[in-house]
């Protein structure tokens, strides 16, 4: 669970290092919470830069849309080649392994680009 | 510099579908037996060229593959811009049959995918005479929907980014990422509200479970292709369809989604070559 944490919390670092992915996502405006589990992330896009990402929980901080997941799904989603099924935000909604709460506008709007910003993680190694 | 012409050959063919004219466009490659190729929805013919481009299959095989209106380079009719397009099974039917017709060909081999797939199920069920044989990729019965499809097409949404971020998910993620971008891009392309409409046939068409079981692949071999990695049609979907149908067969393909024959083209046809043999050999 620490190594999913560890990998989560490096979200912003990824992001800043992949500018284009940031370029796709410069309409992408707004806060959103990320759950690793139990844990929840705090986090606020603008003009497609994560300028805020904390963990949390954080009493009574607005989100937009909420993404939820069982650490178990999130570690196989961030496998380099995760299995079928836990290979895709969309397949794991239909698994209802992740869940998707909220006003999902931001999310659907920019989906391509949210889709490669939370499967950024796979490029960096797990615990084996 | 140098410079090389592929042997697919396109050309557009003008058919009268349901008192409308309708411009279509189609590809082709290969001689001998005529394997008719349905793209899925909101893409293409496009999907097609890899196959079109196998020189083991081309040369005992004419493969075609069109254009449905209103996709690719299939000019919408005149007046397409006063009614919301919406796929139905009626028009699906008419326009295979009517293209097949116009290129007098003999009985072929009809295959499709997702949309294309599902059609071939309900061709298999009605006009099985007319095909020599049928293969039906990624075509169960009835799917779990996963999905609003009022996202696909509304104006605060770009149409051609949210339909491959849809659809991005189906494919392998061991696939070639080249093969993976290519099968988004004509989805990129597709016309506003044109896989929202091809979706009407397919929800529509959900629930064919007593009609399959009255097809004869006796006199009509139907092949049943599934991915492991298409969580839409599952492969708890085909098993079950093909469980319903006599004399079905039920291919599992493993590392590959919903979209094989673009995603990753040599590892389909490594699964279709046996398929087309066992045709050949009937």
């Amino acid at each position: 669970m620490d190594d999913l944490l560890a990998r989560t919390e490096m979200l912003p670092q990824l992001l800043a290092a992949s500018p284009y992915l940031q370029h796709r996502g410069r309409f992408a405006n707004g806060a959103f919470l990320l759950e690793i589990g139990d844990v929840p992330f705090h986090a606020e896009l603008r003009d497609g830069a994560l300028v805020h990402f904390a963990r949390g929980p954080a009493l009574m901080r607005p989100w937009r849309f909420a993404l939820r997941g069982d650490a178990l799904a999130w570690e196989r989603f961030w496998l380099p080649c995760p299995p079928p099924d836990f290979h895709d935000i969309l397949a794991l909604t239909k698994l209802k392994r992740f869940k998707l709460e909220g006003d999902i506008y931001p999310f659907l709007s920019n989906l391509l680009f949210f889709k490669d910003l939370f499967a950024l993680p796979r490029t960096v190694g797990g615990a084996p | 510099m140098t410079s090389t012409f592929e042997p697919i050959i396109g050309r557009y063919l003008t058919l009268d579908l349901g008192g409308l004219q309708h411009r279509i466009y189609f590809e082709e490659a290969g001689a001998g037996i005529p394997l008719l190729c349905l793209h899925t929805g909101g893409a293409d013919t496009r999907q097609y060229r890899h196959l079109m481009l196998d020189k083991a299959i081309t040369a005992r095989f004419r493969v075609i593959a069109f254009d449905m209106p209103f996709h690719g380079k299939s000019t919408p009719p005149d007046g397409w811009e006063l009614d919301e397009y919406k796929l139905t099974l009626e028009s699906y039917t008419h326009t295979i049959l009517a293209f097949s017709q116009a290129l007098a060909l003999d009985r072929p081999i009809l295959m499709g995918c997702s949309i294309g797939g599902r059609i071939v199920l309900h061709l298999a069920i009605s006009h099985s005479q007319a095909f020599r044989a049928m293969v039906g990729i990624a075509c169960a019965v009835s799917t779990t929907p996963w999905y609003d499809t009022q996202w696909l097409h509304r104006p605060d949404v770009n149409g051609g980014e949210i339909c491959a971020g849809i659809v991005s998910g189906l494919m392998s993620p061991a696939s070639p990422e080249a093969r993976r971008q290519e099968t988004l891009w004509s989805y990129m392309q597709s016309g506003p509200g044109v896989f929202k409409g091809d979706l009407f046939f397919y929800r529509q068409s959900q629930g064919l479970s007593e009609g399959v079981a009255s097809i004869d692949t006796q006199a009509c071999p139907l092949f049943l292709m599934s991915g492991n990695y298409d969580f839409s049609c599952t492969r708890e979907d085909m098993t079950r369809t093909a469980d319903m149908i006599p004399g079905a067969r039920l291919i599992s393909m493993e590392g590959v989604g919903h979209f094989p024959m673009s995603e990753n083209p040599d590892l389909f046809a490594s699964y279709l070559q046996p398929v087309l043999d066992e045709i050949i050999s009937r």
